[in-house]
């Protein structure tokens, strides 16, 4: 009987942190709520991040990133856009001088990156798979798996 | 040899004072955002002794010169508004009949309010440059993106009397791109006052009108085609019909390159130009080699054409500084026998550029 209670124990526990460190490292990219699609391909997210798809259909896309020093910037950038985050800043300081086109905008932490899309349904941005876990008016639209 | 050194000094003190500060700014806000970017390029030219025409020749010389870009972008919503400042800083030459120094000037290069209706519908005023071939909206920054010296139909060598085979700047553009997950095409309808003259005005009545389309496909295959005609000149030119076709393919490393536009002129005898360029990426360097080719048949020293043959390379320290080094040969087509003038050109080039 103790030993059922022991593996009930151990089961519970499992089941409790289990979810959480399987999607720890999952980065989400997360539009409003009114956002046309319910879901993308990585590589249409390549191309938003890139500054070659500015519209959703009618809808004017506002971009966001998170501060270069963050550990989800410089995994979102390797793994998304496939480059190195020092290549990705040097990839818009040209297209400033070839199209005037800006970056995307940089927001501080995810939070703020939330706050952004909730009140903007043009905006698209992302942020680990816990931190949207549950935020009304949103909706995620693509998960990149971690490791 | 006194003012090289100054030239130089100054060159790499100003140089120094600009990098340390780095003043590339951006401000921004939910609402507005404006970046305020530029470079520097300091380059040295080495041309050898050439022919300016069938009887006239020029020594060598050596050039120590300087050239800076600040651009001025600012968005808000669906506008942008754009301000592109040029600083000829001017040059040294030394060689020539008498050391020649050339005092720089600053220039509005262009200015244009933008208003995005719609991805495929874009609505550009102002005066800016024209979209016209894969270089000449973006020729004043070249030095960022290809070779520092321009293929021949953008800019000419120094013993053509002739002008550059692409438009003057348009001053109204309808422009816009239509894609799909894996092409895209961009679409640009101008017009323009065409040259105006030394004091900015139009020459004439007549109003020069254009277009290009430029397909993009799998492997980054894009394929341009341009037009613009206009009348500056009634005279002299006629009616112009500048035509030009344009191909890029990258492909792992390699990047392949290649262009040809005709001014067809009623009153002037056709011009053309191609060229073809092969860079190959390979870590921080780029090198290349290429053909270019530039005809006149109104020209006396361009009647049978002239060859550039080139060959360098760039290095990229890193996202501020990118170093470059080329090779030119140029050999005019000497199907008559010039009177004991060289009927080849050598030319050396190196730049330094400093983006902020």
């Amino acid at each position: 009987m103790k030993m059922l209670k022991g593996f009930l124990l151990l089961f519970l526990v499992l089941v409790w942190i289990f979810p959480v460190s399987a999607f720890a490292d999952d980065i989400v990219v997360i539009v409003n709520e009114h956002y046309p699609l319910s879901s993308v391909q990585l590589s249409e997210v390549k191309k938003i991040y890139l500054g070659e798809k500015k519209f959703e259909g009618n809808l004017q896309l506002k971009v966001l990133d998170q501060r270069s020093s963050s550990t989800i910037r410089t995994k979102f950038i390797t793994e998304v856009i496939s480059i190195t985050p020092e290549a990705y800043y040097g990839y818009w300081l040209k297209k400033f001088f070839q199209e005037g086109g800006f970056p995307p905008l940089v927001k501080d932490n995810s939070l703020e990156v939330i706050d952004a899309v909730i009140k903007d349904k043009g905006s698209i941005g992302y942020t680990w798979r816990e931190e949207a876990k549950g935020k009304n008016s949103i909706k995620i639209i693509l998960i990149i798996k971690g490791d | 040899m006194s003012k090289n050194v100054i030239s130089l000094l100054l060159f790499f003190s100003m140089l120094i004072g600009v990098i340390s500060s780095a003043f590339a700014v951006t401000i921004e806000s939910e609402e507005i955002r404006l970046g305020i970017n530029g470079y520097i390029n300091g380059h040295y030219t080495y041309m050898g002794k050439m022919a300016m025409s069938e009887t006239e020749t020029v020594p060598d010389s050596s050039t120590f010169g300087t050239a800076a870009h600040l651009l001025f972008n600012a968005v808000k919503n669906k506008l942008r508004v754009n301000l592109n400042l040029e600083f000829d800083n001017g040059a040294f030459a030394r060689g020539l009949e008498s050391d020649d120094e050339v005092i720089g000037a600053l220039g509005i290069m262009e200015t244009f309010g933008e208003y995005t209706v719609s991805e495929p519908f874009q609505v550009r005023i102002g005066n800016f440059l024209t979209p016209f071939g894969i270089y000449n909206q973006i020729r004043y920054i070249t030095p960022l993106f290809a070779p520092v010296v321009l293929p021949m139909m953008y800019s000419p060598p120094e013993n053509y009397k002739g002008k550059p085979l692409i438009p003057a700047n348009v001053n109204l553009m309808l422009f816009g791109r239509y894609s799909t997950d894996i092409t895209s095409i961009d679409y640009y309808l101008y017009g323009g006052n065409g040259e105006v003259n030394n004091f900015g005005n139009d020459k004439n009545k007549d109003k020069g009108l254009g277009g290009r389309v430029k397909l993009t496909l799998p492997y980054k295959l894009k394929i341009g085609g341009s037009y613009y005609t206009v009348k500056d000149d009634p005279d002299t030119e006629g009616r112009e019909g500048l035509y030009g076709i344009d191909f890029d393919i990258t492909v792992r490393d390699l990047n392949l390159q290649s262009e040809y536009a005709k001014d067809d002129a009623e009153e002037h005898e056709d011009r053309s130009a191609y060229y073809t360029r092969l860079t190959y990426s390979i870590g921080k360097f780029a090198p290349f080699v290429g053909y270019d080719y530039l005809k006149d048949k109104g020209d006396t020293l361009f009647d049978h054409g002239m060859h550039r043959y080139s060959v360098g390379t760039g290095y990229t320290v890193n996202n501020y500084i990118t170093l470059k080094g080329e090779y030119h040969y140029h050999r005019i087509d000497d199907k008559e026998g010039l009177m004991d003038v060289p009927d080849d050109i050598q030319m050396f080039r190196t730049a330094a550029i400093f983006i902020f």
